[in-house]
């Protein structure tokens, strides 16, 4: 029986007291739990067998590749469809670059030729999950010296092979051997695809303000992050020109802010100083635009209006001058 | 002397009571923690002692190497192999080989992702006339096995050579651990196509690599690895190193016929490829991988793996000491 006189404490602090013990119960519990559990061989803990793609209904999305197959071929194997876990159980040590860059999901499938089942395709789509993402893998590729195919507005073809990027999706089909038949398919699946998936309103506007006149065919390029190993230096579309038979790197980032876009201007210049870079006399008319010298090649960055623009690598002065005149001309043209 | 109930102050005695009290459930629920604690981890079913992988190399050979230019492959590697005393300085009468290939992609032969099966094929028969009681040909590929085996022509052109293709399944592998090594411990190897195996011949193609820098005979035993292996791929250079730390083999052989120069290691045009027309076999995998490193176009500091296997006594960065064999197969 309780003494009388014992002090009691409150209905809350029992309340409390008792969670408290819950918490406790639970907590040892689960210790127990761990403690004897063991992970074998298999898992993903203990490095086992990687998990298995998926060939769920997933793969029969807006853009999986089954819903565009071209007369003449039919499903060689199934789909199977990777996220970002799983992408290197497909592309090994490429899938970083994809990881890197926003990837979402690749949906793949094989498909052969009916007349001639030895000939066969694949198909990867790759969700980026944006139109910069997908532009920017796209263009990172890019073989060198290849022409632009019709299929899409972002479309090139290799000898055996067709890269489209087309909205949010980055997309590969690549042949066997060198047939046109598998060829002339390659390019119905991606015409089917591009008419079959909607690419959105959204444009990447930087591809429009590069000046078009000495600009090398298929060179912009996108990357995502710390271009030039300048730090929060991302989103950086790249362009070569051709002038006088060199080559000038030309850029453009389009920023969230102008002063953001000034600021990466000056970070940019800066960064080149502690390397032996040095800022030299300039007349250029681009307001902001200081150009800098290093190991012989001229660099220059400017802000205007919410673009940062500049140039990253040309072999004179005057060069880098004119062409962030370009640049600054066309940026005009465009508005802030 | 009375207390009111609902005054919840407490005295002396009781204080030191309760404390008491709350001393000894800490106490005993400490000593039940530390009856059921167990410092080692339980064994399960599985074996739970590491494995390692044997050495394979042959002593009297250690350092030998030679580089033999032309565009026909079963012609270069014989070449190659003859200016190294021939396949029988390696394979001995009896002797049961494994073929490491790299069948990482269900690719075709022509993007060269692949270890490339005439290539194979002509290594085979070479085993088999030197008098190899068995050629096993295996690899645990990125891809699914059978689609890796089959499209990249691998399967066919090892059972048309009187090879014998083993496809990784579960219980071929076992828990490995690579001596000295920091990320290979503990870590599921194809065992299985080690078993009883005498000599073990890598055989891969020269590739970029978009993380790793360049694919070549040492990143080729990525392919003995199960288990969530990607995850290596946060230390690859390291893991790079201790794949040659883990595997001593008796003879690589690394096809520069074609090099995948950009976008790999699965590459995907014809465009990434570019006829390079050099077969190098030996026996310092380092010193082979370094050399390939050249067709890339890059220099074997691009590739830090290769100084770190130097480092761990698995060969050397400078092959041109050596004293490789030149051969023009043109």
């Amino acid at each position: 029986m309780a003494r009388p006189d014992a002090p009691r404490g409150s209905t809350t602090q029992s309340l409390v007291g008792l969670l408290i013990l819950f918490v406790l119960a639970g907590i040892a519990a689960t210790m127990v739990a761990r403690q004897f559990a063991y992970v074998p061989i298999g898992s993903p803990q203990a490095g086992g067998a990687p998990p298995a793609p998926t060939t769920s209904p997933v793969v029969l999305a807006e853009a999986a590749p089954g819903r565009f197959i071209p007369q003449g071929l039919v499903e060689m194997t199934p789909a199977e469809s990777f996220g970002p876990d799983t992408l290197s159980d497909k592309i090994d040590g490429r899938a970083e670059l994809y990881l890197g860059a926003g990837f979402v999901m690749l949906r793949c499938q094989r498909f052969a030729d009916t007349l001639d089942r030895n000939q066969w395709m694949e198909v990867f789509v790759y969700d980026m999950g944006s139109p910069e993402n997908a532009y920017g893998v796209f263009s990172q590729q890019r073989r060198p010296d290849v022409k632009d195919s019709d299929v899409a507005q972002q479309a090139y073809a290799t000898r055996n092979s067709l890269h489209v990027a087309h909205g949010k999706y980055y997309v590969e089909a690549v042949q066997t051997g060198q047939s046109p038949r598998m060829a002339e398919a390659m390019a119905a699946f991606a015409r089917k695809f591009v008419a079959g998936v909607q690419a959105g309103e959204r444009k990447l506007a930087e591809l429009d303000v590069f000046p078009q006149a000495n600009l090398q065919a298929g060179s912009i390029s996108r990357a995502t992050e710390d271009q030039f190993g300048v730090e929060g230096l991302d989103n950086v579309y790249t362009a070569i020109y051709v002038i006088g038979g060199k080559q000038v790197t030309a850029f453009l980032s389009r920023r969230k802010s102008a002063q953001e876009a000034v600021e990466l201007a000056r970070a940019y210049q800066d960064y080149f100083l502690p390397f032996g870079g040095k800022v030299v006399a300039s007349d250029s008319p681009v307001k902001g635009a200081k150009i800098v010298e290093i190991d012989g090649t001229y660099k220059c960055a400017f802000g205007q209006g919410s673009y940062l623009a500049g140039v990253h690598e040309a072999a004179d002065r005057a060069t880098t001058e004119a062409v962030a005149a370009l640049l600054s001309e066309k940026l005009a043209e465009v508005g802030p | 002397m009375s207390q009111d109930p609902r005054d919840s102050s407490l005295n002396r005695r009781e204080f030191l009571a309760r404390a008491a009290k709350a001393a000894s459930a800490a106490a005993v629920a400490c000593a039940g923690a530390y009856w059921v604690y167990d410092s080692v981890a339980p064994e399960g079913t599985e074996k739970a002692r590491p494995a390692e992988v044997s050495d394979y190399s042959i002593p009297s050979l250690r350092g030998r190497m030679s580089i033999v230019t032309g565009a026909y492959r079963t012609q270069t590697v014989r070449r190659a192999l003859e200016a190294l005393g021939g396949i029988a300085a390696f394979v001995a009468k009896g002797d049961r080989v494994l073929l490491k290939v790299n069948a990482a992609f269900a690719a075709p032969p022509a993007l060269s992702a692949t270890t490339n099966p005439e290539l194979l094929a002509e290594v085979a028969r070479l085993c088999r006339a030197a008098g190899a009681a068995s050629v096993i040909v295996s690899d645990n590929p990125i891809n699914d096995p059978a689609s890796c085996f089959a499209l990249s022509g691998i399967e066919q052109a090892a059972r048309g050579a009187g090879a014998k293709v083993v496809l990784p399944s579960e219980r071929l592998f076992a828990p490995t651990t690579v001596k000295g090594a920091r990320l290979l411990r503990d870590w599921p190897v194809l065992q299985g196509a080690l078993a009883g195996v005498d000599k073990v011949i890598g055989i891969a193609p020269v590739k970029h690599h978009q993380h790793a820098g360049a694919s070549m005979t040492m990143k080729n035993w990525y392919g003995l690895l199960g288990g969530r292996r990607n995850t290596l791929h946060q230390d690859i250079n390291t893991t790079i190193a201790e794949l040659a730390m883990m595997v001593r083999p008796t003879l690589v052989i690394l096809d520069g016929t074609t090099a995948m120069m950009r976008n790999g290691p699965t590459g995907g045009s014809l465009d990434d490829l570019a006829a390079t027309h050099t077969m190098i076999a030996g026996t310092d995998q380092v010193a082979v991988d370094a050399f390939g490193a050249t067709l890339l176009g890059k220099s074997p500091a691009d590739l830090p793996y290769l100084a770190m296997a130097a480092a761990a006594g698995c060969g050397t960065v400078d092959y041109a000491s050596l004293n490789p064999i030149k051969v023009d197969a043109f």
